[in-house]
């Protein structure tokens, strides 16, 4: 039994499709093998169809399933400009961002005739203003590496479970992983794989 | 040594399906609604085994009506429903709780969805049990919405009456640890209809009798609910008594605990009739009473009446005081506000003033609403109405309805005129055409067309209405997770069952222009709509291409590849035409090359770029 002193909160921001639930489920289930409390919310139906998907996990004493503003540890971003959107969920100052420079455009930005999404440089400089600690992971080329593209969401939690003081063991995640995809050996690999490389990618930018 | 508990993270939904499989539920019937589907989809995935009857009922009227019929057969019975669905289900409602007669338990569960999250509007079903005088209870965790469920058969045996749980989305779609219990195993899932006309046939004379009757039985579960073990009173100090029901409750939670506060609470989880007894007692006890809810003020009206009445001197602050806002979800800042505001507490100092807002950051990133799939057929039979429309010079009406072709609302379709309630577009399309000489194309997608659409086809026919009806059909309700529709034979457990076919009911009925289309064939869905149109006679098109998504799963699934296009930028001229008209989210534009761009991750290979594209630049891999 894992007793938490306060609590752990973290912000999942992306979009619809990006495999924002399954990696909340992953992250859900370690602390739950740890025994750690843990409550989370997600948004479902109309929104998933490339819409925002935010979902919030809280770890430790805490009650309701929402982060409350300015109070979240870590903002895992799975999608570029979906980062600055969930800025105002982060601690300022001590809060942790940790990025996917993937983008995926909007197609309703590509009506308007010369609309361009925002670069690298300008969302960086919004997340900036809330934080110093910003680590940029290239999800998509590693989850490529890793051999899957759907592992994307996989290598930012690998990132994740990297971070200092986190609570919950890479061995409860890698137990939650093998309950998820019973007898999907395949995906279980590519995952575990996909995990690693995020793990090792933080690690190496904390540095 | 006590036994090894399971516990799982599981949803509010979850949770609920649980409870109803571990209180042994005979027969459960639905019509799939976000936020409540979930409930329905667990059932259906591990209740075939228990022996029971499970269904997606054509719509939630039905649902509630097969429930109530196991339930007047002596068997436990249970249905699901949103919000809105309780309205299609409201006429059996508000007659089954004033007869009552449940011999076996009957539980429904109603998601409500404050702040719009997929609905068209916010209500709240507490008030539809007050009105209904039904039984109500307010689960705020996954873990209660367990034993809640568990709780409610055993009590609506007892009293011979529904019970409605009121969900919230952020109970049914949140997750948190459930304790689970056993799963009873059952000889029978058989009951029998003792006949009882005074009962069951609701003519005056046998309501005149039964509704004193009824208003007897709830002055005594009042009694019942003064005690109750879900009404829970947290004493804290004598500043304030806060009185909250479901999630809002965790919000108060973490905003005392938050604040450092030790206020008295009072937890609200059977709340109708409430228990206005403890009630009463409690507004003597505190100078100030805060009542935290979400969507109508509910308990506020109650209590504050029966402060009223009572000549209590107490000031208690909601929704009228403007302390708790009068519309969307609640939170822990909201609710911490108000106990600020309440106590007339300093604010604490922060450092949040100095960074940018949200609406701030909003200005500087593309809108990102959701959107129709790439491949998705609705999209190619919007781009064909228009095409058909633009070519005889018409800018037809086009009441929408409720599925994910609402997204055909979007520019550039900007094709859904109205969006009202389920099947209300050929509703909505007789009054249009009998009131104006304008052309009128209703929108409907298959699901919704069986669960509401039928009738007003039928009142076109006897009313002489002139439209055409474009029946999307792509073979399963999509929006919702893709469960069946009649079209597709297939019951909840994925058993066979009968068939209906959507042209054979058109026929049927006697009209006469039916033509069936497919919408990758985008030349040919375009002739025929407009021979529609320019027919003037009543008309149904039945656009009919399975749900991309599924098709994409289905092709994963069978491990073989997709047919996935790319840009030839030798042919492409960098028009846009694609991307200003078509807008499939799998096709970007490169300003830089000044060439089209196809994200071959995201095409599953429909193809119907290569004819919305002038210059045939698109050219299957």
């Amino acid at each position: 039994m894992t007793k938490l002193e306060k609590p752990y909160q973290i912000e999942i921001a992306g979009v619809g499709g990006t495999g924002v639930l399954t990696a909340a489920m992953l992250i859900g289930n370690s602390a739950l093998l740890q025994n750690v409390h843990v409550v989370q919310s997600e948004i479902h139906g109309m929104a998933q169809r490339g819409g925002v998907v935010n979902t919030e996990i809280r770890m430790g004493p805490v009650h309701g399933p929402l982060i409350p503003d300015h109070e979240a540890d870590v903002l895992l971003s799975f999608e570029l400009g979906e980062t600055a959107r969930a800025m105002n969920k982060l601690k300022p100052k001590n809060g942790i961002v940790i990025m996917n420079t993937h983008i995926i455009v909007p197609p309703s930005l590509q009506i308007k005739k010369g609309a361009k999404y925002p670069s690298l440089e300008e969302i960086e400089s919004i997340v900036k203003q809330f934080t110093e600690k910003v680590y940029l992971i290239d999800a998509f080329s590693l989850a490529e590496k890793a051999g899957d593209l759907r592992t994307q969401n996989v290598v930012l939690v690998g990132a994740l479970f990297a971070t200092p003081d986190f609570p919950i063991t890479r061995e409860s995640f890698e137990k939650a992983l093998t309950i998820q995809f019973r007898k999907k050996e395949q995906v279980i690999k590519a995952n575990m794989k996909a995990f690693e490389l995020g793990y090792n990618k933080m690690k190496e930018l904390m540095k | 040594m006590s036994k090894e508990k399971t516990v799982m993270l599981l949803s509010g939904n979850e949770a609920f399906a649980r409870g109803v499989l571990e209180a042994g539920v005979d027969v459960a019937a639905a019509y799939p609604g976000t936020p409540s589907t979930e409930i329905m989809e667990t059932i259906a995935r591990f209740g075939k085994e228990t022996g029971m009857h499970a269904e997606w009922s054509i719509n939630e009227k039905v649902a509630f009506e097969v429930a109530l019929g196991a339930s007047w057969s002596g068997l436990r019975s249970f249905t699901a429903a949103k919000h809105v669905g309780l309205n299609v289900a409201a006429d059996p409602f508000f007659t089954a709780t004033l007869f009552g007669g449940m011999k076996g338990g009957f539980v429904m569960v109603i998601a409500d969805d404050p702040s719009f999250h997929s609905s068209q509007n916010e209500q709240d079903t507490r008030m539809y049990a007050l009105a209904a005088h039904a039984i109500c209870m307010e689960p705020s965790t996954p873990q209660e919405a367990l034993d809640m469920i568990k709780f409610a058969y055993d009590f609506s045996e007892k009293w011979e009456s529904l019970v409605v749980l009121r969900s919230t989305t952020r109970l049914s779609h949140s997750r948190g640890p459930v304790e689970l219990g056993a799963i009873p195993k059952k000889e029978s899932h058989k009951g029998e209809f003792i006949k009882n006309p005074a009962q069951f046939v609701c003519l005056p004379a046998n309501a005149r009798r039964t509704k004193p009757l009824l208003m007897e039985k709830l002055e005594k579960i009042k009694e019942y609910s003064n005690t109750s073990e879900w009404n829970v009173l947290e004493k804290g100090d004598k500043s304030l008594l806060i009185i909250a029901s479901g999630v809002s409750y965790e919000y108060v939670k973490d905003a005392i605990q938050e604040l450092n506060l030790k206020p008295t609470v009072y937890k609200i989880g059977f709340s109708n009739p409430l228990p206005e007894g403890k009630i009463i007692e409690l507004l003597k006890e505190y100078p100030k009473c805060l009542i935290v809810e979400e969507v109508e003020p509910y308990l506020e009206l109650s209590v504050k009446a029966l402060a009223a009445e009572n000549n209590i001197q107490v000031q208690i602050f909601g929704r009228k005081e403007k302390v708790i806002p009068i519309s969307n979800e609640l939170n822990p800042k909201i609710v911490k506000q108000a106990i600020t505001r309440v106590l007339n507490l300093k604010k604490a100092e922060t450092e949040e003033g100095s960074l940018p807002t949200n609406a701030e950051i909003n200005e500087k990133l593309p809108n990102r609403p959701p959107e129709l799939c790439a491949g998705c057929p609705h999209r190619a039979t919007f781009f064909a109405i228009k095409q058909a429309a633009k070519k005889r010079k018409l800018d037809p009406i086009m009441p929408g309805d409720i599925g994910c072709y609402t997204l055909g609302f979007m520019p550039p379709l900007s094709a859904v005129d109205t969006t009202v309630a389920m099947g209300a577009s050929i509703g909505i399309a007789n009054g249009i055409a009998q009131a104006t000489n304008q052309v009128v194309i209703p929108v409907i997608g298959d699901s919704t067309f069986f669960h509401t659409g039928i009738p007003a086809l039928i009142n076109a026919i006897v009313n002489n209405a002139k439209f055409v009806c474009v029946i999307m059909d792509n073979q399963l309700t999509a929006m919702t997770g893709g469960q069946p529709t009649p079209e597709l034979g297939k019951t909840a457990f994925g058993e066979p069952a009968g068939v209906v076919s959507l042209e054979q009911v058109c026929k049927g009925l006697g009209i006469k222009n039916v033509e069936v289309v497919d919408p990758y064939d985008l030349e040919k869905t375009t002739e025929i709509i407009g021979k529609a149109i320019d027919s003037g006679e009543l008309s149904v098109v039945i656009a009919r291409r399975e749900c991309a998504l599924e098709y994409t799963r289905q092709v994963k699934r069978a491990k073989q590849k997709l047919d996935t296009y790319f840009v030839d930028e030798d042919l492409c001229t960098g028009c846009r035409i694609c991307v200003r008209t078509f807008a499939c989210p799998a096709i970007t534009f490169d300003y830089d090359k000044k060439k089209a761009h196809i994200d071959e991750s995201m095409c599953m290979g429909c193809g119907v770029c290569r004819i919305v594209c002038p210059y045939d630049a698109f050219i299957k891999r």
